[in-house]
């Protein structure tokens, strides 16, 4: 853990210096790490089981159009090995961490990866991840502005999948980071924040995250909210 | 026991996918090495790599002093190839001990007692 988020340190400090971190968003178990530091309280301790780094590009259409970076060869310094999944995608390998780059699908999806062309890398469309870019949270860390999804958000985002999960250790680890980061935020005052970002839901998506609450019998969560 | 099996199964499923990453990554470097012989008080340059067709060490005569940049980048592949290995290695141990807990018997007995569950 403790050399996972070294190399965490040290891909943010490199993406830093090669002036991309302003155009993405550190999304994942990664980012409720920052939550704790962004609140200054010892009271969240995120379970962070992953070995995904996972960077979300908000507007990958219009990303750095001034920029003409290569990460690929960024990530290469810091013994990174490139992989070819089958559908296209390219992730970054290391010995314990991967670097993969998301977007969000919008309509009826493109079907595969996307090139992003101002950092020559290509990303995963996933569903629902426009919910994360909405609404930005800059945490300062070491000299480095970095951007992570507002929790609220994220938790709420974290909910919705956990129901469109089919493996059970995914769901219920869906689950629980949005029920201990809901919980967290309470206690961070933050209740009109949950409140009004539930209503501001879409009703089919409410209604989703309803019932996924009431099959787990924490429908409560929301009502002292 | 079907989280931790789904946990380790995922964990597993990287460790493969990492281990041929790199695997494609060590052949993708500049093969051999490059090395400096004076003979007669003449220098000549080879590159030296194994063959594992022939099982022998090649030595290939190159015509000319090769360039900085090109001596530069067999002393980087020299580097890396060393700690792809060294990954490689730690990797495989990885898969071999996730293999094993799989196996496990534990496992096994969970796996009938939830099936007789159901």
């Amino acid at each position: 853990m403790q050399e996972n988020f070294a190399l965490l340190k040290r891909v943010l400090k490199k993406l830093h210096d090669a002036g991309c971190l302003n155009h993405i968003v550190l999304v994942g178990s990664w980012a409720s790490y920052f939550y704790g530091l962004y609140f200054k309280s010892h009271d969240y301790r995120p379970l962070i089981r992953t070995s995904d780094i996972d960077f979300l590009i908000p507007n990958p259409r219009n990303v750095a159009p001034d920029l003409d970076l290569n990460l690929g060869r960024v990530f290469e310094e810091l013994d990174f090995v490139k992989h070819f999944d089958r559908s296209g995608l390219i992730k970054y390998e290391s010995k314990s961490l991967t670097i993969e780059f998301l977007v969000p699908e919008i309509g009826r999806g493109s079907g595969g990866p996307i090139k992003v062309k101002g950092l020559n890398i290509t990303a995963q469309p996933l569903r629902f991840l426009n919910m994360l870019s909405e609404d930005l949270l800059v945490v300062q860390y070491e000299g480095m502005r970095i951007k992570v999804p507002d929790p609220v958000a994220y938790a709420f985002y974290k909910l919705i999948v956990s129901g469109r999960r089919f493996k059970k250790d995914k769901k219920a680890k869906d689950y629980d980071t949005a029920i201990d980061l809901i919980r967290f935020l309470k206690k961070q005052g933050m209740s009109r924040n949950i409140t009004s970002y539930f209503n501001s839901l879409p009703k089919p998506w409410q209604k989703k995250v309803s019932s996924i609450l009431e099959g787990a019998n924490n429908l409560e969560i929301l009502e002292n909210a | 026991m079907e989280m931790l099996k789904g946990v380790l199964q995922e964990e597993l499923a990287n460790s493969r996918r990492r281990v041929s990453a790199f695997m494609a990554a060590l052949k993708e470097l500049p093969k051999g090495s490059l090395h400096e012989k004076e003979i007669k008080g003449k220098k000549y340059f080879y590159r030296a790599y194994w063959d594992p067709k022939s099982k022998k060490n090649i030595f290939e005569l190159l015509g000319d002093k090769p360039s900085e940049k090109l001596i530069a980048s067999y002393e980087k592949a020299k580097a890396k190839r060393a700690s792809y290995k060294n990954q490689i290695r730690v990797l495989k141990l990885q898969v071999h001990f996730l293999e094993r807990v799989l196996r496990a018997r534990e496992f096994r007995i969970a796996e009938a007692c939830s099936k007789k569950a159901a």
